[in-house]
């Protein structure tokens, strides 16, 4: 309960940037309205967004790919808009809530191959 | 216009759209017409199709890139998605060029510039359609 309510928390802080808004932006012209993508080009949102956000490779990895780590807004707005996408699309919501300075943590790392850090970070169940 | 690409229609995105009750100012097979803000391409409202829909035997990429508009019957800013239509040749007409938003083709989900006839049977690109999907709350 205590962290539920912590995320809840945390999430309204950011709902005033409305990370829907983001998303139609700056992820649904190719992730799509539904999440569903067009793999393997651009990965569907689906329950592998939760493996991912389990571990610390996983999350290094959701904030570095290029189309989160590039998109034109700050810090707060890209972890608002990554917490909103695991919500929407990932099957279970007791990941760890993207923090700013998660964001600002990661984001400057850039990922030499993601198709293949992909691959690594989730094997058979890519 | 060789080499200009363009811009794109989601099904799901004209279902969207059929629920906002938006007022309206303008001409759509007009290039100032309010949507078009960040177009780049022939508008398939002049090519036997809408401002938002293709024209038949052309295909919606559902790859798109995403602007915003400016609504100046209420002045509020709304999500544009730019879906091309595709599988045909170059329709040729009322080409409009507006580049709201738009950024250098080094940061390609941005700028509109590029062929977004993407996740279609082929890449041939016919003309470029602006289907309202929300609105601009960020």
């Amino acid at each position: 309960m205590r962290w539920t309510l912590l995320s809840l928390t945390l999430l309204c802080a950011i709902a005033a940037a409305d990370p829907k808004s983001h998303y139609m932006i700056h992820c649904m012209g190719c992730h799509l309205k539904d999440g569903s993508g067009l793999p393997p080009e651009v990965p569907a949102f689906d329950n592998k967004l939760g493996i991912l956000a389990a571990s610390g490779k996983g999350r290094e990895y959701l904030v570095a790919v290029p189309g989160a780590s590039q998109s034109p807004i700050d810090d707060a707005d890209l972890a608002g808009v990554l917490n909103w996408i695991l919500t929407m699309y990932a099957d279970q919501p007791s990941y760890q809530p993207f923090l700013e300075s998660e964001i600002n943590h990661y984001r400057h790392k850039p990922i030499k191959n993601p198709a293949r850090l992909r691959h690594e970070l989730l094997g058979a169940t890519n | 216009m060789v080499g200009i690409a363009l811009v794109p229609v989601l099904p799901v995105a004209r279902a969207a759209e059929t629920r906002l009750q938006l007022p309206e100012i303008g001409d759509p097979q007009d290039c100032d017409y309010w949507r078009y803000c960040a177009v780049d391409g022939y508008l398939c409202s002049c090519c036997g199709g809408s401002e938002s829909k293709c024209p038949p035997g052309a295909e919606p990429s559902p790859v798109t890139w995403i602007g915003t508009c400016e609504n100046p019957a209420d002045g509020k800013r709304y999500i544009i998605s730019y879906n091309d239509c595709c599988g045909k040749g170059e329709c040729g007409r009322c080409f409009c060029n507006r580049n709201e938003g738009d950024k250098p083709t080094y940061y390609p989900p941005k700028n509109n510039d590029i062929n977004w006839c993407v996740g279609t049977k082929t890449n041939a690109y016919h003309c470029s359609t602006a289907v309202v999907v929300g609105v601009d709350e960020s």
